[in-house]
């Protein structure tokens, strides 16, 4: 992905603002508020900037807002508990006895859960080496307790989000990890599961209806990571895209993730085990079929004598210049069938010709066949630019003489 | 005016048409030209049927067709009082009446009669000639006579009938001398007639070309194992196609090439396949046949360790020198991926545009080429959604699709 251009503020600059608006515009803020957002997504798209992990733990500040107002209510029933045990009890009823009880039990609870959002809050936005984020990625190690810092940890991830990523909603899909609201190793994936739940809830006023979209993903540890969409086509593409990476992971939608979490452990032995070995032959189909093409074929070789192959080896090459060199003259070219890049130059071809016992060799640029940049050279180094080439790459030619196409 | 032909032509004939199989052909050619030089009309009139293309001289000889000389040496054989040349150019229309004027003939009549002297003396190639001057209705000229020249139009109908009715015996003698090309207007006298004057006998027709083949013609060979392998009889066509091979008609190492490629008439077998395309290829680089399936043999692996850059080069070959079609897909492939070939979306999509057939994997490619604006063709997300989708199960084109979603207002966007 790349970065965009666009105004943004940084962290926590944006958040001092929005904190700011508020204060001073209160309600007429938040209009204000989301237009930024909006535009702060637009020109630093997840977080690309900052590092896609960093903005993602930042993400849980928002939970504040959310401890606040679980706290607010444990401090209304805390006060509501004081009334209750300071007045006379003598004609209470029932239901008076029960919502002192709901105030007695409520309060604490809330109070508990409020702090321990709080502190998650806090400590993922503050404190990202604590994250549950950072410690997803470390479940995802082989040796977890023997995890690099966590700058290390978030830059792994971010080289390959900003390489390879797909995101499809709140979901990054790389080459090696996944990030949703935790972190995945894509190879470690053994269940994909789709949760689309519709809730109603009926009150006084009518029904609600909610909807609840998740991804749910379990490893090879058993450990589950769940991200929550807002969209169902985001969601379900997700899952086919991680699907097409891991496709013998189990799929399901529903409950079957619950189901396939809570195998036992004899299950899941069996089922690892089917799948290591279903990657096994799969891996070894591939590098029989690799074999039999004879490696990648990314390279044309046109012969002395006029016949092409792109089953290119060191040994045929050599062959090649043998031949040129015994006859006096002769000529043979490698093309790869993608262009070799170097700083700021693109050669689509290599030619070797020999005249009169002199070897020219020719690294022709991209789009302009003749033309490029040309040196005599001696057989050794002529060698030696070949093998690089069958590498792909190209020599340096600093000294070499620019040629134009008659 | 010849009564009998002179021994180089004798020779020629039998090197040329009676037995071709030798491999002489070229001598023969030259052996014609020196004698044509020295005034041999006989032949530069045979000289003249080796540039007329393949309908007249057998392809294995590799003469080339040559309009121009074929016109120059009739109408020489002419001057130099060939009653066989004066017959040929007047079939073919050559006998224009400046050329006419130059025979030594007092008329047609006198070169017809010497043309059936040699025919009677039982020359294979006279006694065609003779034959096709009854079959095409030439004797009307020769004998200068038309429809009013009779009394009534049945009349008419009869002197047409007892004259083309001759060409039958000739044609018989032609083909049973060596002259197998006499075995195509037989052929086409047996199945059509003439008009309403000769009915159709369509039975006699049935095993020409078996007797052609069982001589020993190799062009006789390669038809009469098409027929075979029309009738369902593939193991006898190979049989034929063998034959065929073996003395040199050119296409009949494909045609063998082919059966065992895809196991017609035998077991499949590649390796022996991929030697006869070659085989083919030796002889005309250019076989469309040959380059499509051998390159389709590189492009697999079948018979020959896979090979995408000789894979390319065959089937392009094909394409561009014979504007084949077979091969559009695998090409379209290779120019994709960059197999065998430099990767180049716009080719790729060049070929695909060209192939005959609905196939995923050419949906998915063109799908991916326009919804990325590659090969030079604008983007059009749309246009390569509805191909990718067109694509099916297709796993490649499903995660191509995976890049794109569509908006709240319907339009398709790439994905972030």
């Amino acid at each position: 992905m790349k970065e965009n251009k666009g105004w943004f503020l940084r962290w926590p600059w944006n958040v001092i603002l929005y904190l700011l608006l508020f204060l001073v515009l209160r309600l007429f803020a938040v209009p204000i508020i989301l237009i930024l957002m909006r535009i702060q997504q637009k020109n630093n798209p997840h977080g690309v900037s900052e590092g896609y992990c960093l903005n993602r733990t930042r993400k849980r500040l928002m939970w504040l807002i959310w401890a606040l107002l679980v706290l607010t209510v444990s401090a209304v029933l805390f006060f509501m508990l004081k009334i209750g045990l300071e007045q006379d009890r003598t004609y209470w009823e029932t239901m008076d006895y029960v919502t002192l009880a709901v105030c007695g039990i409520g309060g604490p609870l809330l109070l508990i859960v409020g702090l321990y959002l709080g502190y998650i809050a806090v400590r993922d936005t503050f404190f990202p080496e604590k994250s549950a984020l950072a410690q997803s990625i470390r479940n995802q190690l082989p040796y977890p307790d023997e995890a690099p810092p966590v700058d290390e940890l978030f830059s792994m991830v971010d080289a390959d989000l900003k390489e390879n990523a797909q995101w499809f909603g709140p979901v990054g899909i790389g080459r090696e990890w996944v990030l949703g609201d935790m972190v995945n190793r894509i190879d470690r994936i053994r269940g994909i599961f789709v949760v689309n739940e519709l809730h109603q809830h009926h009150t006084q006023t009518g029904t609600r209806t909610s909807r609840n979209l998740e991804l749910v993903l379990i490893d090879d540890r058993w450990q589950r990571n769940i991200t929550s969409f807002r969209n169902l086509n985001d969601l379900q593409a997700a899952a086919d895209c991680l699907a097409l990476r891991v496709p013998y992971a189990q799929r399901g939608s529903g409950s079957a993730g619950s189901t396939f979490w809570s195998m036992d452990e004899i299950s899941r032995e069996n089922f690892n085990r089917e799948f290591r070995q279903k990657q096994s032959l799969h891996a070894s189909q591939q590098l029989t079929q690799e074999a039999l093409t004879g490696g990648p074929q990314d390279m044309i070789l046109l012969q002395v004598n006029g016949q092409v192959t792109s089953r290119v080896t060191q040994a045929l090459v050599d062959e090649q210049l043998r031949l040129c060199l015994l006859q006096g003259q002769g000529s043979f070219s490698l093309t790869p069938n993608h262009p070799i890049e170097t700083g700021n130059q693109s050669f689509q071809s290599l030619h070797v010709s020999v005249s009169e016992g002199t070897i020219w060799l020719l690294a022709e640029h991209q789009n302009h066949p003749g033309s490029g940049l040309t040196k005599a050279v001696q057989e050794r180094e002529a060698r030696d630019v070949l093998s690089a080439w069958l590498y792909r790459k190209a020599p340096d030619t600093s000294f070499w003489t620019p040629k134009a196409r008659k | 005016m010849a009564a009998s032909l002179s021994n180089e032509v004798k020779q020629a004939l039998e090197d040329i048409y009676y037995n071709e199989r030798t491999g002489r052909g070229r001598e023969a050619l030259a052996l014609l030209e020196r004698a044509s030089a020295a005034g041999d009309g006989d032949a530069t009139c045979v000289l003249a049927r080796c540039y007329c293309g393949r309908q007249y001289v057998w392809a294995g000889h590799g003469f080339p067709e040559d309009d121009h000389k074929a016109v120059r040496y009739l109408h020489k054989s002419v001057e130099q009082g060939s009653a066989l040349g004066v017959l040929v150019a007047l079939r073919s229309g050559e006998l224009t009446p400046s050329v006419q004027k130059k025979m030594p003939f007092k008329n047609l009549q006198e070169a017809m009669d010497e043309a059936l002297a040699l025919a009677e003396s039982g020359d294979a190639f006279s006694q065609y000639v003779v034959a096709n001057s009854y079959f095409w209705w030439d004797f009307l000229s020769i004998q200068n006579k038309d429809a009013d020249s009779f009394p009534s139009h049945e009349q008419f109908k009869a002197y047409l009938k007892e004259n083309i009715s001759k060409c039958e015996d000739w044609f018989w003698k032609a083909f049973r001398g060596g002259m197998y090309f006499a075995a195509n207007n037989l052929n086409k006298y047996y199945r059509e007639g003439d008009e309403d004057i000769i009915a159709p006998q369509p039975e006699k027709a049935r095993d020409l070309y078996k007797i052609g083949a069982e001589a020993g013609h190799p062009i006789m060979q390669a038809i009469h194992a098409d027929d075979l392998s029309e009738a369902g009889r593939k193991e006898e066509a190979l049989h034929w196609y063998k034959k065929a091979a073996e003395g040199g008609h050119p296409g009949a190492w494909y045609d063998v090439g082919r059966c065992y490629f895809t196991g017609e008439g035998t077991d499949q077998n590649d390796t022996y396949a991929v030697q006869c395309f070659e085989k083919e290829l030796e002889k005309n680089p250019i076989h469309e046949g040959s380059c499509n399936l051998l390159g389709k043999a590189y492009f697999f692996g079948r018979g020959v360790l896979t090979d995408y850059a000789k894979a390319y080069h065959l089937l392009y070959t094909a394409y561009d020198r014979q504007q084949s079609t077979w091969g559009t897909f695998y090409l379209a492939k290779c120019a994709f991926n960059g197999l065998g070939t430099p990767q180049d979306y716009g080719k790729a999509l060049e070929f695909i545009r060209k192939m005959t057939f609905e196939n995923p994997e050419a949906d998915y490619m063109q799908g991916y080429i326009y919804a990325r604006g590659l090969g030079g063709v604008p983007e059009d997300i749309k246009k390569g959604v509805e191909l990718l989708k067109k694509a099916g199960n297709l796993p490649e084109a499903k995660e191509e699709l995976l890049h794109y979603k569509k908006t709240l207002f319907g339009k398709w966007v790439r994905r972030s």
